[in-house]
């Protein structure tokens, strides 16, 4: 117990990371998922199989080997970048190929008519989407928006093979200078519990703050 | 409103692929030319790669600063090449691949020469000798040498010379991990029979520790451990190699060694 408070600073201050890498990963993952989601459902040539592609090598292929690649890959061309960036742009990738299912999903399950309705008021298809079919679709989405985000801020784990000290790799540094796994691990895992917790209780407010007029 | 995606098919999204992935391929000759002493030079900075979590060799202190007998080592190589050093911690089996990457300039972390290693770094003369042996539970008297393991469960770290010795004995069961700290953890638990490890390494860590391990063998393998450094970097091992012989001559690197082990060092 003493040890677990004695570590419990440097451990916050790398759960610091491990939410920035997070929060940092899931504002570019949403931005990714919204575009390709919308690419996918436009169907424009060339950039909606791109994009299909894009989501079927990232479903397909496990975060830890997109990790390496993107940290390991680059250099061997001369462009390399920092192990956070490096840990960021992977992950963003990986969450954004699957919140662009969830939004792909979400703005299928709007009902036709709705974008009927728009076409009779004289809206193109761009202005249809952005002021009536979309933002209708992010209720039906936020559920699994939630989801991926807690999933991602325990993604952000693997990031420690790329020498960044987030919450896992701190509390290995920790254990090989005080031999106590258990303790240390405990602590750590506590920690993820605490932060999902507080994300899953934002979540909530804000799925009732959407749903008020429904 | 048209929801349909695959008029196209998967033809053309192959196609793609195969452009991006030449373009990729494209750029290979953009590689940069600098050579590692050149950038240390030119940076002021020497990237020291390390585990990190390797005491006392390597570790992490209560004040989550680098320490140990490599990050002393380096320190003092940085001074004498008129630069800082950085420390930089990660997974063994990461360190080469980083270092071929430019990601650090040297790996400094209880890495032993040995010929396949050397295909794809090259290394200075040895800067520690040391030995693996054999270590069991304290009450455990069924290891005495290496032939004794056939047969057994025995620990080591994955991709380290100690493997390659666990595996040179028929009938072992060898079972590998990322830190010597796991599967130590794992033969007190009982999980494992005996582990190989550095003869230098486990001596400090049951004595720090009190760890209720203790060393049952004599030396199984030599262990020569080198500074590792990018292949074509012939000027800079050579120097490097200066550096380390003339710590050993003015007695600097038996003051380094002796602060962190209670032992005469092996090169003089």
């Amino acid at each position: 117990m003493e040890l677990a408070l004695q570590s419990l600073p440097a451990l916050a201050r790398a759960s610091l990371v491990t939410v920035g890498l997070a929060a940092a990963s899931m504002a570019a993952g949403l931005a990714i998922g919204l575009v390709t989601a919308l690419i996918r459902i436009a169907n424009i040539p060339v950039l909606s199989h791109l994009m299909r592609a894009y989501v079927s090598i990232i479903r397909g292929t496990p975060l830890l080997v997109q990790i390496y690649l993107v940290y390991y890959g680059p250099p061997q061309f001369g462009w390399s970048l920092e192990p956070v960036p490096s840990g960021i742009l992977a992950l963003s990738l990986n969450v954004g190929a699957y919140l662009s299912e969830s939004f792909r999903g979400a703005i299928e399950s709007v009902p036709k008519g709705q974008m009927e309705a728009a076409y009779t008021l004289g809206m193109t298809y761009w202005t249809a989407m952005r002021r009536i079919i979309v933002p209708q679709s992010f209720r039906t989405a936020l559920p699994t928006i939630g989801n991926s985000y807690i999933g991602l801020l325990k993604d952000t784990s693997l990031v420690s093979v790329i020498t960044v000290t987030e919450l896992l790799r701190q509390s290995n540094v920790i254990i090989a200078r005080t031999w106590q796994p258990l303790t240390i691990y405990l602590t750590a895992a506590a920690l993820y519990w605490v932060m999902s917790t507080m994300f899953s209780y934002v979540q909530q407010r804000v799925e009732r703050r959407v749903s008020r007029h429904v | 409103m048209d929801l349909s995606v695959g008029k196209y098919g998967f033809i053309r999204s192959a196609t793609i692929l195969v452009v991006i992935a030449a373009l990729a391929v494209a750029f290979t000759g953009l590689a940069s030319a600098q050579s590692t002493l050149e950038r240390i030079r030119l940076t002021g900075v020497m990237r020291v790669g390390l585990e990190g979590t390797y005491p006392p060799f390597n570790f992490v202190d209560e004040n989550n600063r680098m320490a140990g007998f490599d990050v002393d080592i380096s320190n003092e190589i940085a001074r004498r090449l008129g630069v800082r050093a950085e420390f930089i911690g990660t997974q063994w089996s990461s360190l080469i691949a980083g270092l071929q990457t430019d990601r650090w300039d040297v790996i400094i972390a209880q890495m032993s020469i040995t010929e396949e290693r050397s295909q794809s770094v090259d290394f200075t003369n040895p800067y520690v000798i040391t030995g693996a042996v054999l270590v069991s539970r304290a009450n455990d008297n069924r290891f005495s040498q290496l032939s004794d393991i056939a047969g057994y469960r025995v620990g080591v770290g994955i991709g380290t010379t100690f493997e390659e010795v666990a595996r040179s004995v028929p009938g072992a069961d060898v079972r590998t991990y990322d830190s010597f700290q796991e599967y130590t953890q794992e033969l007190m638990t009982g999980r494992l029979d005996v582990i190989i490890n550095d003869q230098l390494t486990m001596a400090y860590a049951i004595k720090d520790r009190g760890l209720p391990l203790k060393i049952t063998s004599g030396v199984v393998n030599e262990d020569r451990i080198g500074i590792a450094v990018k292949k074509g970097n012939e000027d800079f091992v050579a120097l490097l190699n200066q550096i380390l012989a003339d710590m050993i001559a003015d007695g600097t690197y038996r003051q380094i060694f002796q602060k962190w082990f209670d032992a005469e060092p092996v090169l003089q």
